[in-house]
């Protein structure tokens, strides 16, 4: 059981942006992506979320041993995918509650809507939402903070088998930066295996992640455990 | 600050002694006339004898600003000032250089005088090349010149942007045109300094007609500027220009027009570009003269990427209507246009913003945004918004936004609690809603226009 | 001509909602709002069968101080038209228009309103949303006209259009302002969906055609409010 990155090599227009990744994710871990702007970090999200102008022009994408390389983006969601995006796209005149609503139902997930409904309520309150926040449209008007923490609040509603999460941790302030790392615990003690892109160390002192794999122009040129973070610190991305 | 001229210096009329002057009004013979005077091929009489023809069957347009005033029997047609181009500053007659001085040619032109085609009446009286554009092969001449000097490049492109049929105005100048611009800018050559034109209308009813050209080769940049101003006349007074530009592949070109007409012309201008693959085309438009002015500086899209905008600024005063606006054909997939459009409309003035999007069926992914704002002076000042918006494609994205307002009484308030007087706050207000566009022009252009826009506005002009 | 009907509303007191229904044919209403009196009336349609060819004229005349809510949904039929002329007469009048229209197959909608401002503090605000599908099509045209008596006069006019499929749509809003105190403005939108918000809503499980009548759902949510109070229920989603 993992989700498994073998040889993934990425096209966007005429560019290779990701050149042969590998990387594996079992459920209930925590694996950082680090590397400067322009790594491609972004790219492999997208491209394990299936995005149209993301061009896999060699690997595959293993999860729990089926291939989900050539599917498209909602059929990878409805197999246990996630992906909390960067910047979350504002969806007007939809409310969150029907939304998640929605998702479940696409994603054939067995539910009843009062058990649906108190589990909401009580996610969305561990995550700092005033009850009436999730009638809001989706994203709409939302702060940048609050946009994150609704991508936190998605991923313990869909309970995906392995989440990535794009600079989840960028414009947040502490108090959010707890919140939305408390989260993830939460979502990791669920056994999702969680993917976290970030530049910055500051979250994953919260989160501890097992392994933290270094991208630097489209290729991993190191993994390792916590101290490499620590070192990333002090001495950048030059070093690699 | 830049000095101003008063309203006076302009209205002075130099004597000429003109080498050729015809009789006011258009016939068969007139054309004849001008054609052998000019010792034109015979493709290119029968070119203007058919255009006679055609303008004669058309009506003068009634769907748009008041022509009723245009007498065409009283308007001369064609005339020269001087019989041969010349060559450098000095050799320009002395009284078009004094009258040059008079209506203040831009710093613009001081600077690049020697890249400057001035057009003097109906024909180029000046012009001169310079020599690192000659270098790079770049064609920049007075039509008249261009037409004698490359009478194959003229008859390849003349009139496939604009057909002589496309409106009357447009059959008129190809009938009895004179002077103008041939621009030719060959393959992936990079003009840095901005081509230059400046003309002006100088004879009791003369009719302007010129016609410009430009040929922008695959890969290319250049930007050409042309700017006018005319002094003020007892009768009324026709301008009809045509303007064709063609941009391959991957070219760009920006067109700058600073228009200053005086008050009693109408100013009835056909402009349009073709843009190929990968193309950009820029319009920036600014319109402050004459009675009537229409002109809707037009973007065809037929190339795969191609792009095009319109940066538009009318200013009406008393008795002025300025309609003006565009139309952007999106003739290929993925091309992409934006629209900005400020007027101002002061006293009785009126101005209209005209427009056409289309998006016809099956040219995929194509994007267009239009932006036009109003600002009203005056209780009896009006200004109209006429936007088309035709999507035949459901891929594509396009949207329009209009707003007209005044001058905000807070505004003024909070400038005048600054010290500053109310009529320095409206200058600061009104500079500040065309700032978007007037940063736009070449530096020299954009004081020339403030100046000019302070001018109208304190009412030293009008 | 097919039979023409024609039917005049004078509201004098504030009432509960008017309801209108459209018929095939040709239809004239008349609307007159009395000074003070503040009136809502919602013209529906209700076409069952296919072939349907309905052309309304609507003329309504706002006295001084009068306001009115006029709301039109409109879907299906073979060629719908509205034209629609608001003259606001008296000093302080207020109008605010609302229409909806859905067309799908090869249904035609035209629609055409004049806003002509002859008092001055005379507001109008009109909001047109329409999704078109298959090879449906919208023709929408609009002219706001303030007179030169109209002082402060607040004017605004908005159409959002989708488009799906093969569809197609021509707008064009115009303007003519003859007088500077006011304000007035118009915003005019044609477009696809947003390729963005179908791939946040695949990432989230939604395929292509679930996502689309999300976001359609949500297009028509901002019109709501603007509905009289009693009939917002059957447009809001089921919960």
């Amino acid at each position: 059981m993992s989700l498994q990155i073998s040889n993934l090599s990425v096209k966007v227009g005429s560019n290779l942006i990701l050149k042969a990744i590998n990387l594996e994710i079992k459920p209930g871990e925590i694996h950082a992506l680090m590397g400067p702007n322009g790594s491609g970090k972004s790219t492999l999200a997208n491209s394990i979320m299936g995005h149209p102008k993301a061009n896999r022009i060699a690997g595959k994408i293993i999860l729990d041993k089926k291939d989900i390389s050539s599917l498209p983006t909602e059929k990878r969601a409805q197999a246990g995918v996630f992906m909390a995006f960067q910047q979350p796209v504002e969806i007007s005149g939809v409310s969150i509650r029907n939304f998640l609503r929605l998702a479940l139902l696409a994603q054939k997930t067995q539910f009843k809507l009062n058990v649906f409904q108190n589990e909401l309520d009580k996610q969305a309150k561990a995550l700092k939402f005033e009850p009436d926040f999730l009638k809001r449209s989706v994203n709409e008007g939302l702060s940048g903070g609050e946009k994150k923490r609704l991508e936190i609040l998605q991923l313990l509603m869909l309970k995906p088998k392995y989440a990535i999460l794009d600079e989840i941790d960028s414009g947040l302030d502490i108090d959010a930066l707890k919140t939305v790392a408390q989260g993830m615990l939460r979502a990791k003690r669920m056994g999702i295996g969680l993917l976290v892109i970030t530049h910055y160390s500051r979250i994953l002192k919260y989160l501890l992640p097992k392994k933290i794999h270094i991208l630097v122009k489209g290729q991993i040129v190191k993994t390792g455990s916590k101290q490499l973070a620590e070192k990333l610190e002090k001495s950048g991305y030059q070093a690699f | 600050m830049a000095k101003t001229r008063s309203h006076k210096d302009l209205s002075l009329t130099n004597e000429l002694d003109y080498q050729y002057i015809s009789k006011p009004g258009i016939s068969e013979n007139l054309i004849r006339e001008i054609s052998a005077y000019k010792q034109e091929p015979s493709w290119m009489l029968a070119k203007r004898l058919q255009a006679f023809k055609i303008f004669k069957s058309k009506p003068t347009p009634t769907w748009g600003a008041n022509l009723s005033g245009i007498n065409y029997k009283k308007i001369r047609y064609f005339l020269r000032p001087i019989d041969k181009v010349a060559g450098s500053w000095s050799e320009v007659p002395k009284k078009i250089r004094e009258t040059y001085q008079k209506i203040g040619i831009p710093q613009a032109e001081r600077k690049f005088l020697a890249g400057v085609v001035a057009q003097y009446e109906s024909m180029a009286v000046y012009q001169s090349l310079q020599k690192q554009l000659e270098k790079q092969g770049v064609i920049f001449l007075d039509m008249d010149t261009g037409f004698k000097k490359h009478p194959e490049l003229v008859k390849k492109y003349l009139g496939t942007v604009v057909p002589t049929a496309d409106n009357k105005f447009s059959a008129l100048n190809t009938a009895v045109w004179s002077g103008g611009s041939l621009v030719y800018i060959p393959k992936g050559v990079k003009v840095d300094i901005p081509l230059q034109a400046y003309f002006r209308i100088n004879a009791k009813q003369v009719g302007q007609f010129e016609r410009t050209l430009i040929i922008a080769e695959a890969g290319s940049q250049a930007h050409y500027v042309e700017g006018c101003t005319a002094p003020v006349y007892a009768a009324d007074s026709l301008h009809a220009g045509v303007v064709e530009i063609i941009i391959k592949p991957g070219a760009r070109l920006r067109y700058t027009t600073v228009q200053n007409w005086s008050k009693n012309v109408y100013n009835l201008v056909t402009k349009r570009a073709f843009v190929y693959e990968d193309g950009i085309m820029e319009w920036v438009d600014g319109n402050l003269g004459s009675k009537t002015t229409m002109k809707y500086p037009s973007i065809y899209l037929l190339g795969t990427g191609a792009k095009g905008s319109v940066l538009s600024i009318a200013l009406a005063g008393a008795g002025q209507h300025q309609d003006v606006g565009t139309k952007i054909i999106h003739g290929a997939p993925n091309t992409s246009s934006s629209v900005v459009s400020k007027s101002i409309s002061k006293e009785s003035g009126r101005t209209s913003y005209r427009g056409l999007i289309k998006i016809p069926k099956n040219v995929k992914n194509c994007t267009a945004s239009v932006v036009c704002d109003a600002l009203l002076l005056n209780k009896n000042s009006r200004t109209d918004t006429y936007p088309k918006m035709e999507v035949y494609e459901a891929d594509s994205g396009v949207t329009h936004e209009a707003t007209v307002g005044q001058i905000g009484a807070d505004q003024l308030f909070y400038l005048k609690s600054r010290g500053i007087s109310e009529n320095e706050a409206r200058n600061i207000i009104v500079q500040g809603f065309i700032e978007p566009i007037v940063k736009e022009l070449p530096l020299e252009y954009a004081i020339e226009l403030n100046r000019l826009i302070k001018l109208e506005m304190s009412g030293l002009v009008g | 001509m097919k039979n023409l009907n024609k039917k005049k509303l004078i509201i004098p007191t504030s009432l509960k909602p008017v309801i209108l229904y459209r018929i095939n044919g040709v239809q004239e209403i008349e609307i007159k709002v009395k000074p003070g009196v503040k009136a809502e009336v919602l013209i529906l349609n209700n076409f069952q069968k296919p072939r349907i060819e309905s052309f309304l004229k609507i003329n309504i005349k706002l006295y001084q101080n009068s306001k009115l809510n006029f709301v039109e949904g409109i879907s299906g039929g073979q060629v719908i038209e509205t034209r629609s002329v608001v003259k606001l007469l008296g000093s302080g009048a207020e109008c605010q228009v609302t229409n909806m229209f859905q067309g799908n197959k090869n249904e035609q909608h035209v629609f055409q309103i004049l806003i002509d401002h002859q008092s001055p503090n005379t507001k109008a605000n009109v909001l047109v949303k329409a999704v078109y599908k298959n090879h449906a099509s919208g023709k929408f045209q609009s002219l706001i006209k303030v007179g030169q008596k109209a002082k402060k006069t607040n004017s605004y006019y908005q159409d959002e259009v989708l488009l799906l499929d093969s569809a197609k749509a021509i707008s064009s809003p115009t303007l003519e302002i003859l007088t500077d105190d006011v304000k007035a403005s118009h915003g005019s939108s044609v477009s696809r969906i947003n390729r963005d918000q179908v791939y946040y809503l695949a990432s989230r499980g939604l395929d292509f055609e679930q996502a689309r009548e999300c976001i359609t759902a949500g297009f028509f949510t901002s019109v709501i409010a603007r509905l009289p109070k009693a009939f917002c229920q059957p447009f809001l989603f089921k919960e």
